[in-house]
C-alpha cells in the first residue's frame, strides 16, 4: 500500500480530505453540542431544585 | 362579508395612505440603487432590468406584510374578525386583496416606468406589468401566511423575510423569466402562464394555510 | 403491547435512551467501513481521478438533507393534526440534524466542484435547489426558536413545514426551468463517474452509515427536548440530575 499515494489522492488531498474534515467537523461538533446541552441541563436542574427546595 | 373586509381595509389603507405610498417609495428606491452600484452602462442596464425590478417588488411586497395583520392584532380586532361565522379563508382572502389592490397594483403599474429608465423595449414593458399583476397577488398570499405565522413575535419583520423570501422563489423565476423572455422574443406565453399556475395554486392553498395559522398564534 | 403508552413522552424517554447505543454503534462501524470501501478498495475514476471520492460523503448527506425534510414535515403534521406533543418534539429534534446534512452537501458539493468544474460554486439546478433547502430549514428552526409558548412554536412550525414541503416540488422545478434558460453556465472539465460495483457498494454503505447516525443524534436531542419541556415533572428533573443506575446515553 503507497501511503503517500493514498494521502494525495492523485493530486485532489485538499478537496478529498477537506471534505471528510469538514464531515467529521459538523458530526462530531453535532455530538459535541449535543452532550454540553446534557450539562447545561444537569446545572439548570440542580439550581432550580434548590431553589424550590427553599420556598 | 368578504367585501365588508376588502372596504374596511382598503378605507383603513386610505386614512394611513403615508404607509402606503411609503411602499411604493422603497420600490422606487431599492431600484434606482442598482445602477448606482453598478453603472449606468445601458447594455448591462437592459440585461439585469428584469431581475432588479422584480426583486425589488419582492422585497416592497415583503415589507408590506407588516400591514396586514399587525394594527388589527394590537387593537383586539383580529380575535373579534376570528369569532365571525364566517368562514375565515373568506376574511383573510378579503384582507390580501385590500393589501394587493393599495400596494401591489400600484406597483405594477408603476414599474414601466422604472423599465424605461433601464432601457427595456416596448414590449418587455408591457410583460413587466402582467407580470407584476399576476406576480404580485402571489406574493401576497404566500406572505399572509408568514405575517400570519409571526403574529406578534419579536424580529418581526426579519423573521418573515426569512420564512417567505425562499418560497417567492419560483415567483421570482417565472416573472422574470418572462420578462426576459419578451426581450428574447420567444417563451413569453410559457412563463405567463405558469406564474398564472402559481396564482391559482396559491388562491385555493394560501388563504386556508394563513387561517390556520392566525387561529395558532391567536390561540 | 400497548405501543400508545409510548406515545407520552415521559413514557418514551427511556425506550428513546435505550434505542441509542443500538443505532450509535452500528453507525459508527458502517462509517469506518464505508470510508475503506470507498477510500480504499474502491478504484480510481478514469475521469476525476480520486476527486470523485467526494461523493460517498457527499451524495449520502444530500438524500439525508431532502429525506430529513420531509420526514420532519410528517412528524410536524402528525404532532399538528392529533395533538401529540412527541411527534412535534421529534420534529423539531430532526431539523437541525437535516440542516446539517444540507450544509454539508453544500460545501462538499463545492469541493468536489472546484476541481472538476473550475469554480467553487456553479448555479446549477441541483446546488441551487439544496440552497434554497438550506433557506426553508433555517426559516422552520428559526421560527420555531422565536417563539417561546411550546405548543403554539410546534403548530406554527407545522404549518411552515407542511408549505415548505409542498413547496419543495415547485422549487425545485422552477430552478431547473430557470437553469435550462441560462445554459451554457456550467462547463464540465470532467465528466461524471461511471459507477462500479465497489463504488456503489460504498455509497450505500455511507448512506446508510448516515442514516444510523441521524437516528441516533435525532433521539438524543429528542431526549433533551423532553426534559426541557417536561420540567416541572418531578421525574424529569431525577433522571437529568442522577448519573447512576440511568443509561449512559440519558445522562
Amino acid at each position: 500500500m503507497d501511503w503517500s499515494e493514498f494521502f494525495s489522492m492523485g493530486g485532489y488531498a485538499f478537496y478529498v480530505w477537506g471534505s471528510y474534515l469538514v464531515t467529521l467537523i459538523l458530526m462530531g461538533g453535532e455530538v459535541v453540542v449535543l452532550l454540553r446541552r446534557r450539562k447545561l441541563l444537569r446545572h439548570q436542574k440542580r439550581s432550580g431544585l434548590e431553589t424550590r427546595g427553599k420556598q | 362579508m368578504f367585501r365588508w373586509v376588502v372596504v374596511r381595509d382598503l378605507t383603513l389603507a386610505w386614512k394611513g395612505r403615508v404607509d402606503v405610498l411609503s411602499t411604493l417609495f422603497f420600490f422606487l428606491i431599492v431600484v434606482s440603487l442598482f445602477p448606482l452600484g453598478i453603472g449606468p452602462e445601458t447594455h448591462l442596464l437592459r440585461l439585469i432590468a428584469p431581475g432588479v425590478v422584480w426583486v425589488a417588488a419582492l422585497l416592497a411586497s415583503m415589507l408590506s406584510l407588516g400591514r396586514l395583520f399587525a394594527n388589527d392584532y394590537q387593537d383586539g380586532t383580529l380575535e373579534q374578525l376570528l369569532l365571525t361565522p364566517q368562514p375565515l379563508y373568506l376574511v383573510v382572502l378579503g384582507k390580501v386583496m385590500a393589501l394587493w389592490l393599495v400596494s401591489g397594483v400600484p406597483l405594477a403599474l408603476l414599474s414601466p416606468v422604472l423599465g424605461i429608465q433601464f432601457g427595456l423595449p416596448r414590449n418587455a414593458l408591457f410583460v413587466l406589468v402582467v407580470s407584476l399583476l399576476l406576480g404580485t397577488p402571489v406574493l401576497a398570499l404566500i406572505g399572509s401566511i408568514g405575517a400570519a405565522l409571526t403574529l406578534g413575535l419579536r424580529g418581526g419583520g426579519l423573521l418573515v423575510s426569512i420564512l417567505v423570501l425562499p418560497l417567492y422563489i419560483p415567483v421570482l423565476i417565472f416573472g422574470a423569466g418572462a420578462v426576459d423572455a419578451s426581450i428574447m422574443d420567444s417563451g413569453v406565453q410559457g412563463s405567463l402562464s405558469l406564474l398564472g399556475a402559481l396564482l391559482m395554486l396559491s388562491l385555493v392553498f394560501a388563504p386556508w394555510a394563513t387561517a390556520a395559522a392566525l387561529r395558532i398564534s391567536l390561540e | 403491547m400497548n405501543w400508545y403508552k409510548y406515545a407520552s413522552p415521559t413514557s418514551f424517554y427511556p425506550l428513546a435512551g435505550k434505542m441509542i447505543p443500538w443505532f450509535a454503534i452500528p453507525a459508527a462501524i458502517l462509517f469506518l467501513l464505508g470510508l475503506y470501501q470507498g477510500l480504499f478498495v474502491a478504484p480510481t475514476d478514469s475521469q476525476q481521478g480520486d476527486a470523485y471520492r467526494i461523493i460517498f460523503i457527499h451524495v449520502p448527506a444530500a438524500w439525508m438533507g431532502m429525506l430529513l425534510y420531509v420526514l420532519m414535515a410528517i412528524y410536524a403534521a402528525i404532532g399538528w393534526a392529533f395533538n401529540a406533543r412527541l411527534s412535534s418534539m421529534m420534529a423539531s429534534a430532526i431539523s437541525i440534524t437535516g440542516a446539517m446534512f444540507t450544509f454539508l452537501s453544500l460545501v462538499t458539493g463545492s469541493l468536489w466542484g472546484k476541481p472538476t468544474w473550475g469554480t467553487w460554486w456553479v448555479w446549477d439546478a441541483r446546488l441551487t435547489s439544496t440552497l434554497i433547502l438550506l433557506f426553508l430549514y433555517i426559516g422552520f428552526i428559526s421560527l420555531q426558536a422565536s417563539i417561546d409558548d411550546p405548543r403554539r412554536a410546534d403548530r406554527a412550525g407545522a404549518v411552515l413545514a407542511i408549505v415548505g414541503v409542498i413547496n419543495v416540488p415547485i422549487i425545485y422545478f422552477s430552478v431547473q426551468w430557470w437553469n435550462t434558460l441560462h445554459q451554457g453556465a456550467t462547463i464540465r472539465l470532467m465528466g461524471k463517474p461511471t459507477m462500479a460495483p465497489p463504488m456503489l457498494r460504498a455509497m450505500l454503505i455511507m448512506l446508510t452509515a448516515c442514516w444510523l447516525y441521524s437516528i441516533a443524534v435525532v433521539l438524543i436531542r429528542l431526549r433533551y427536548i423532553i426534559l426541557e419541556r417536561e420540567q416541572n415533572a418531578a421525574w424529569a428533573a431525577e433522571a437529568a440530575r442522577s448519573p447512576v443506575g440511568q443509561p449512559r446515553w440519558g445522562t
